[in-house]
């Protein structure tokens, strides 16, 4: 099985990497998919700005990801999107107004903000230390949110492991996710020593299950994952028309342990709140209406499947895999 | 899976006084936890599942009738040839049905719907739902867990 599955997947990139020659490719693909979804057209416009286009090109992708990232709220990309690229004149407005609101909602000032995100946006020792300055100002969980979120996107755990050691009294959850993201040995200990916190609140608890989960959906172990990640769900005491995170992340380690239509019945009808790519797969593959539609984004999943978190979209290549006698050529014929 | 980081996940510090229980959490610490068998010949299974929450469909392997202590009964029923990484064992009415037991910890009430052996972590787990139906999967030392029949059986 596992010998068989390695084949595959060698099968799948080999695949996807005699088409990466032509970025011409993803901007048709990520223009005809961005019809349907337009979160499985993202990583192709990404996948194509990696690629050498032509300042024409080039300034249509840099806008459209620009738009596409705004509508769902990928901040942390618009950041990165902007430091890197130019922007026109009227996006440039609207990152502005952007900047504005989002200083406001965490009370800070507006040049403080934009200072506090160019500093972010940086890796060097002068950036981390002005982050630490930052952390020790505000003393806010949200200035933290963004160092996390964006540190993260960057892939900046040096940065991050400063801050860490450099904080004592930074919160469990954040020091546990950085723990998890680095592979660290000390995690599995950690996150047990968290659990002994007295009084904790449900939130918390809901919390430190989650990323339980998290760190066993990255051990393999998807069984226990998704037992940690439903019982995280339990304590979530939000009330909404939505499915809640845990029950998803839990329906999404059954989907990866080939348990796919399990990891459905778990969500007991219940609509998915779509934020991520891996929500859209999982939306589209639970609705038996529309679950042929998911071929019709292979272009996208195969993109995202390359990902370093993308097991659940190689475990969907998998299972089409099996399905059908796979021939990424024929892509087309499902449009 | 989700981004954990995405900056609209953690939205609430956890901050917190940092004194310690002895077990986490998701560990049932209590002195001892009594399972209320209220029909007759209950009986603990070990039984092979084909889903991971749903075992309206395993596989039965080994049955015992249910008395004393779970750490005895699931010793008697470990398959100690199988290189399995976890067992399953459900309880199991008269009718073959799965019967779900009530217990109590912490002023609560919970029902039993499976307990899970893991081989390699050497641990016993408790899959539980309480009166909401959340769910919860909880750690435990299978010597302070005993089965307290009816009088009547």
């Amino acid at each position: 099985m596992k010998v068989k599955f390695i084949i595959s997947f060698f099968f799948i990139i080999l695949s996807i990497s005699s088409q990466e020659i032509n970025p011409d490719y993803y901007i048709t693909q990520a223009k005809k998919i961005e019809k349907s979804s337009v979160l499985f057209s993202i990583p192709l416009y990404e996948k194509a700005l990696e690629m050498e286009l032509s300042p024409k090109e080039k300034s249509f992708i840099i806008g459209k990801l620009f738009d596409l990232y705004l509508n769902y709220s990928k901040i942390e990309e618009i950041f990165i999107l902007t430091k890197n690229h130019e922007i026109d004149k009227s996006r440039e407005i609207k990152l502005n107004h952007l900047y504005k609101t989002l200083a406001h909602n965490i009370n800070m000032q507006e040049e403080k903000f934009k200072d506090f995100i160019e500093c972010l946006l940086s890796k060097d020792y002068h950036s981390q230390k002005k982050l630490l300055n930052y952390y020790a100002e505000e003393r806010s969980i949200y200035v933290l949110n963004y160092i996390f979120a964006i540190k993260y996107k960057l892939q900046d755990f040096e940065s991050l492991g400063y801050l860490i050691s450099e904080a004592p009294d930074m919160p469990p959850s954040l020091r546990l996710a950085y723990l998890i993201k680095t592979n660290s040995k000390e995690t599995e200990k950690k996150i047990k020593e968290f659990a002994k916190i007295s009084e904790l609140t449900d939130d918390q608890r809901m919390e430190i299950l989650f990323l339980y989960g998290a760190y066993l959906q990255k051990k393999r172990r998807y069984k226990q994952s998704a037992r940690y990640f439903r019982m995280s769900a339990s304590f979530d005491k939000k009330n909404t028309n939505f499915a809640k995170m845990g029950i998803v992340e839990a329906a999404k380690s059954l989907f990866i342990n080939g348990k796919g239509q399990e990891g459905c019945e778990l969500l007991e009808g219940k609509k998915i709140q779509v934020q991520t790519e891996s929500d859209e797969l999982l939306n589209l593959y639970c609705n038996k209406k529309i679950q042929k539609d998911l071929n019709k984004y292979l272009p996208a999943i195969e993109v995202l499947a390359k990902q370093e978190s993308g097991v659940i979209f190689r475990s969907y290549l998998q299972l089409y895999l099996d399905k059908e006698s796979y021939n990424p050529i024929n892509y087309e014929d499902n449009f | 899976m989700r981004t954990i980081f995405s900056l609209f996940f953690i939205t609430y510090s956890i901050f917190s006084t940092e004194e310690k229980n002895f077990f986490p959490f998701f560990q049932i610490s209590t002195k001892k936890i009594i399972i209320e068998i209220t029909q007759p010949n209950i009986k603990l299974c070990r039984v092979k599942p084909e889903a991971v929450f749903n075992y309206n469909s395993t596989i039965k392997e080994e049955c015992l009738l249910v008395s004393g202590r779970l750490d005895k009964l699931i010793n008697k029923l470990l398959n100690k040839k199988s290189s399995r990484k976890e067992y399953l064992f459900l309880l199991v009415n008269s009718e073959e049905k799965n019967f779900l037991a009530k217990l109590k910890f912490s002023n609560k009430e919970y029902s039993l719907i499976s307990i899970i052996y893991n081989t390699i972590e050497k641990s016993t787990y408790l899959e539980l739902l309480d009166n909401e139906s959340n769910y919860y999967f909880y750690t435990i030392n299978p010597k302070i867990v005993n089965f307290k029949l009816e009088k009547s059986f």
